[in-house]
């Protein structure tokens, strides 16, 4: 390599050229990769090129419940009528970031005691999924 | 020794900054060696053309999602805590101006242009979760890849040049293609269940079923074959990107071939994502723009760019005192700026207006700083290419069913969280730009009742 000098190009010098293709190389393969180690949601799929993934076509319901202080009876949540539908998709594909930030919505009502979030799926050949429950006990950070 | 120094001293100067050097092996080869101009002017003008119709055509109806119930999230968490709450007007702002910034990118290639529109693209798919396309993000890797690459003009086509971005882009798309493969070593991909649920009884997927049925092949082992085809298509292709991109896989025999394979591999497999109806907006158009541009021998492209740019350097030579002149650039400025004034308006739709007058403001800071370099040229270029867009964004929204659907969108949307009258002022909008036999009267009655009178 002839390091330092100058790109014929008048763009950033060779090496500064070399040190750019490094990192953004890097950072390609690192980003799927650490989706495949684990390191985010099995339903978080971005940044991952997983095109036509089975995660995707799973058909999934969901239900979020909340238990107010004064009655302690938990009530489901009406979530066409408090949330723009794509957001239902959204918690209906597991977004682990769209359900964290809908729970802690759920949660502002200081009346709220408590959140569940269920989220039921079935796979393309109609086979049941474990379901994913998630308890979000209002006033404490998760 | 002496007579080879006087040979090198002899050897005429190398041409201007876009010229190529010889490249040495191995690394620098691969990055720094030449690459034929016309590539990735083709990818480059090509794809921020697209991207300019994409962004208006295809993302503008969906904007009445954007901060509908007060509630979001973005791509990144850091995005959250900087940026606001989006809206539909934020939205139809940023989709807009990202539009003129690529259009202008793909007009006159200038850098200011493709950053802009990196920037305003990458914010206006990053800012909400609500865009959950892969391509988007791909796209955004490829404006990058655009920054980075030499500035070209349609002079320099027949050049070699140093484009270690535009190989860039090449590796980026083997990585796509071989995570893409990656995902389908999945036991539920291997099984077929996933292919199957999408392209039963889709061509070709039907007639091929049929055939394997009669060689007496059982449906599970066909669509498992089949899985496998389609993960061993994207291994080549990944393949291709990686092998037949470099300099000198155009003159080795099994490169060329390969890089036939993958282009056939390419197409077949966005052609069927479109037969299937995927739903992933212009991602195969991309994709097959893509696979033209690094696959396909350089004189079919020099060709096609040959034939593309000719209006535009016919016009160049045709025009070329009047184009040099300073008052031309402040007269184009001027009648550009004027254009997006009057669009943004004639656009009727929230944030229009105020996107219209940015974009007003930034073709006259643009045209005034190219007179202030003494560059009266990159001034009238970049005001036509900003006056030509704001005429083909008002064409594109109000020619097709753009506004009639992010009316209705919305008014769907407001019905469903029970803001009745609003939601009728929605659909109101929606029936004014409403094309022949889709008109929403019915639903428009049936709101006007519930609007005067409400459930108890």
């Amino acid at each position: 390599l002839r390091r330092g000098r100058p790109s014929p190009t008048g763009g950033p010098p060779r090496r500064a050229a070399d040190l750019c293709i490094v990192g953004y190389l890097a950072i390609q393969v690192a980003l799927p990769l650490a989706y495949y180690a684990g390191l985010r949601a099995p339903t978080d799929e971005r940044f991952a090129w997983r095109m036509f993934s089975a995660v995707r076509l799973d058909r999934c319901e969901v239900e979020v419940s909340e238990k107010v202080r004064a009655s302690g009876t938990p009530r489901k949540l009406p979530l066409q009528q408090i949330v723009q539908e794509a957001w239902i998709h959204e918690l209906e594909r597991g977004q682990p970031r769209v359900v964290d930030r809908f729970l802690r919505r759920a949660c502002e009502d200081a009346r709220v005691e408590e959140v569940t979030f269920s989220r039921r799926c079935h796979a393309t050949d109609g086979t049941a999924e474990p379901p994913d429950e998630i308890v979000r006990a209002c006033g404490v950070t998760p | 020794v002496s007579a080879k120094k006087r040979r090198r001293k002899a050897r005429p100067a190398p041409t201007p900054s876009t010229e190529a050097p010889r490249a040495g092996s191995g690394w620098e080869s691969y990055w720094h060696g030449p690459v034929a101009a016309v590539r990735p002017y083709l990818l480059l003008r090509g794809v921020l053309l697209l991207l300019a119709f994409d962004l208006w055509y295809l993302m503008m109806p969906h904007a009445g999602r954007y901060g509908a119930s007060g509630f979001n999230v973005a791509h990144f968490a850091w995005l959250d805590a900087m940026a606001p709450m989006p809206s539909d007007g934020l939205y139809v702002g940023v989709l807009i101006l990202a539009g003129l910034a690529a259009f202008a990118g793909a007009m006159t290639g200038e850098r200011a242009a493709i950053v802009a529109t990196l920037g305003l693209y990458t914010y206006g798919w990053a800012m909400s979760l609500l865009d959950g396309f892969q391509h988007h993000y791909l796209l955004s890797l490829f404006l990058l890849g655009f920054a980075l690459v030499p500035a070209l003009r349609a002079g320099d086509l027949g050049r070699r040049v140093t484009a270690w971005a535009y190989r860039l882009l090449a590796v980026t798309l083997a990585i796509v293609y071989v995570f893409a493969s990656a995902s389908k070593f999945e036991a539920r991909w291997q099984g077929g269940g996933v292919l199957g649920s999408l392209a039963r009884g889709k061509a070709p997927f039907g007639a091929l079923e049929g055939i394997a049925s009669g060689a007496g092949i059982s449906p599970s082992t066909f669509w498992t074959l089949a899985s496998l085809g389609v993960t061993t298509i994207e291994i080549v292709v990944a393949a291709g990107y990686l092998l037949c991109t470099r300099p000198e896989a155009e003159h080795r025999v099994r490169f060329r071939r390969l890089g036939w394979v993958a282009f056939a591999c390419a197409v077949a497999l966005h052609v069927e994502v479109e037969v299937l109806g995927l739903h992933v907006g212009w991602f195969s158009v991309y994709m097959l723009l893509a696979a033209c541009v690094f696959f396909l021998p350089e004189a079919w492209l020099a060709r096609a760019a040959g034939v593309l740019t000719w209006p535009s350097r016919r016009a160049s030579t045709a025009a070329s005192g009047w184009i040099d002149r300073p008052a031309t650039a402040v007269v184009t400025a001027l009648a550009a700026g004027g254009a997006w004034v009057a669009a943004g308006v004639a656009l009727d739709m929230p944030g229009a207006s105020r996107a219209g007058a940015v974009a007003a403001l930034a073709t006259a800071v643009f045209a005034a700083l190219a007179l202030a370099r003494q560059k009266p040229r990159d001034g009238t270029r970049c005001a036509l290419a900003s006056g030509a867009a704001a005429a083909l964004c008002v064409i594109t929204i109000t020619v097709s069913p753009v506004r009639f659907d992010f009316y209705r969108y919305l008014g769907g949307d407001l019905e469903r969280r029970g803001e009745l009258a609003a939601s009728l002022a929605a659909y109101e909008k929606a029936e004014q730009y409403a094309p022949p036999s889709r008109s929403r009267r019915k639903k428009l009655d049936e709101l006007r009742q519930r609007v005067a009178q409400p459930r108890p």
